[in-house]
């Protein structure tokens, strides 16, 4: 590998005109106003912490806004590198010393590099929207359960197996008001089942679907999660996998740094595809195709396939609206990534090995 | 016990029945621009490779660099294929055309082409300045190289050809764009290269440009190689009629010129006429205050 070469690449991944781009966007997204109307409707009901609510808005806002406008740049730049080379810089550089392997990856290192710089960005524009950070909270894990309708007066009960619970943590339920009913009156409790009788609740009245979230008492699992409809007209249902737990994190900008890292991930799969292709294809058509690829996986979602980082973003994203710092990356992700680049990088290095001048 | 004896080194160069062919059209076809060359060039020799445009000079070239395959038949480059890193990393090459990496300062773009060429950085940092100040662009070391003349691009692809101080080096047309410094600084990087042994390969359509540095001459029609031999060998077998010479001379003042015109008359030769020479228009350029 040269680091010189994937210097380049940095450079012609973030040419001065993209620069000067992504900071005009910065400043309009900065100038723009994310708090919508009800947020504002809520904190003067005073059910929320306008602040933080606000905040958490401004940050899903910005990351949202500058993935979607910026990173297809990034990708039609990467998909413009091997294609730069097929048209006359393979005389210098499949004259010189590094196999055509090496070259593919020190370029790839390259479009890493330009990947990070472009999530930091991000970052700091996110959280400079975002303003004073507080402490935060994080999604630490989900339980899984199927869809289960709430009928009549029978309490939902679910096993929570958890060791000790952690310090200011809480359970968050997921509730979908299916119909049937303007409202319905909902006690969501959970009781830690060794301890026998420390019970925490919480009661709530809710027009439309939404989150219940109860603090989890301090004390050695299994806990036992209950969810009774107490009146109201409303059919209620409890969403698939819709019990969360709920962690405190330092700070609010935790948020940003984890979805920093699922973004670089997913950026990093994206350029190494986008590369891939611009050894077969021309340009255009590589980044279409690159982008073609990323958007199919974001639309999918984590459902279809769950291990891809871009899969996962867009749900990161909505936590992070929520005022929750998505989890870090999985190892699945990870390695979901990992077998991306290699497959973008292998399909470069073929590419270079079967490339023949015509004089 | 007996010693084994080192064989003779492998030649600098070694092509046999080299066949290049290109896709065409929808690529259910190819058109071959080179139809089973041979060619062998001793270590330390020098060989030019003349030919009219599109006879397959820089395709041979290439193939001989290691950017392409050969459809068929075997090139091997200082014992090794030209594929092999510790092949190239021996192989100085200037392109025909001149696609060095556009947006880096020359200095730059030599450390990054030293550094690929395996050369440890400070290594190819120390050469690099040195080369930047012989090719005479110091002043233009961290200009990008977009902004760079035809000639000023030349001269910059003769320091990254000899940067890594080539045991074969291959000119593509090394004279195209170059002034009359230009043509001195050639000569110079060109003798200093072939007085540390190495091999020279020089391909251009201009005969004038090889003579100079290539004892042997290998002329390419439509991609065969039609003849080879020494300069003099190569005009015995031309049309006598057609056939001409140019030579260089220096120390005779136009009366002396007009002597010897006399004389190759005399002798049944026609004197075509004279022109001064590169080194002529050098001096006038320095007399008139170039500095390079």
């Amino acid at each position: 590998m040269n680091l010189g070469l994937a210097r380049l690449a940095l450079r012609r991944a973030l040419p001065p005109g993209l620069v000067a781009t992504a900071v005009v966007l910065a400043a309009f997204f900065l100038a723009t106003t994310w708090r919508p109307a009800p947020l504002e409707a809520e904190a003067l009901l005073g059910s929320i912490d306008p602040r933080s609510a606000a905040s958490a808005i401004a940050r899903q806002g910005l990351w949202a806004a500058l993935l979607a406008t910026l990173a297809p740049f990034l990708v039609a730049r990467a998909a413009l590198i091997l294609p730069g080379w097929r048209r006359g810089e393979v005389d210098w550089l499949f004259a010189s010393a590094s196999t055509r392997t090496g070259l593919a990856l020190s370029a790839y290192l390259g479009l890493a590099a330009a990947a990070a710089i472009f999530v930091v960005f991000d970052a700091a524009v996110a959280e400079l929207a975002a303003g004073r950070a507080g402490p935060g909270r994080a999604l630490a894990a989900r339980f899984a359960t199927p869809t289960v309708l709430l009928a009549g007066d029978e309490p939902i009960v679910r096993g929570i197996d958890l060791g000790r619970s952690p310090a200011g943590a809480a359970l968050r339920v997921r509730i979908l008001l299916v119909g049937g009913g303007p409202a319905a009156d909902l006690r969501l409790a959970v009781r830690a089942v060794a301890a026998d009788g420390a019970v925490h609740a919480t009661r709530a009245r809710l027009a439309t679907s939404g989150n219940l979230e109860v603090t989890l008492p301090r004390s050695e699992g299994p806990f036992e999660l209950s969810l009774e409809r107490t009146g109201g007209e409303s059919l209620v249902a409890l969403e698939r996998d819709g019990i969360e737990l709920v962690t405190p994190v330092a700070s609010e900008r935790v948020g940003s740094l984890r979805l920093a890292a699922r973004s670089w991930l997913a950026l990093c799969a994206m350029l190494a595809v986008a590369l891939g292709l611009g050894a077969w294809l021309s340009a255009p058509t590589a980044a279409i195709g690159a982008l073609s690829l990323g958007l199919a996986a974001l639309l999918a979602g984590s459902t279809v396939a769950p291990a891809l980082p871009l899969a996962s973003l867009k749900e990161a994203l909505s936590l992070t609206g929520e005022g929750l710092a998505a989890p870090w990356p999985s190892w699945r992700a990870l390695v979901a990534s990992a077998a991306t680049i290699v497959l973008g990088l292998t399909l470069a290095a073929a590419g270079l090995r079967h490339w023949r001048c015509a004089p | 016990m007996t010693a084994t004896r080192p064989g003779p080194a492998p030649p600098a160069l070694r092509l046999r029945g080299v066949v290049q062919s290109f896709p065409v059209g929808l690529g259910l076809r190819r058109r071959e621009v080179l139809h089973g060359v041979d060619l062998e060039l001793e270590r330390g020799g020098g060989l030019g490779l003349v030919g009219p445009n599109g006879s397959g000079k820089s395709t041979l070239l290439r193939l001989i660099a290691g950017v392409d395959l050969p459809r068929t038949g075997t090139v091997e480059v200082l014992g090794g294929t030209p594929r092999e890193p510790r092949v190239r990393a021996r192989v100085g090459w200037l392109p025909e055309d001149s696609p060095f990496p556009r947006e880096l300062g020359a200095l730059a773009a030599l450390e990054l082409i030293g550094g690929l060429n395996g050369l440890a950085r400070h290594q190819a940092r120390e050469r690099s300045r040195a080369l930047i100040e012989r090719v005479g662009l110091s002043r233009e070391a961290r200009t990008p190289l977009r902004r760079f003349s035809r000639g000023m691009l030349r001269r910059f692809g003769l320091a990254q050809a000899v940067l890594n101080e080539p045991e074969l080096l291959l000119l593509d047309e090394p004279t195209a764009g170059l002034d009359a410094p230009g043509f001195e600084l050639l000569d110079e990087l060109v003798g200093e290269t072939r007085a540390r042994g190495a091999a020279v390969v020089i391909a251009s359509h201009l005969a004038a440009d090889v003579h100079r540095h290539c004892e042997r001459l290998a002329v390419l029609i439509d991609g065969r190689l039609a003849a080879q031999g020494t300069p003099l060998e190569l005009l015995a077998r031309a049309d006598q009629a057609q056939a001409r010479v140019e030579a260089e001379i220096a120390g005779l003042d136009a009366r002396g010129l007009e002597e010897l015109a006399a004389q190759v008359r005399a002798r049944g030769g026609h004197w075509l006429g004279a022109r001064p020479a590169q080194q002529s228009l050098l001096a006038l350029y320095r007399r008139l205050g170039s500095v390079r």
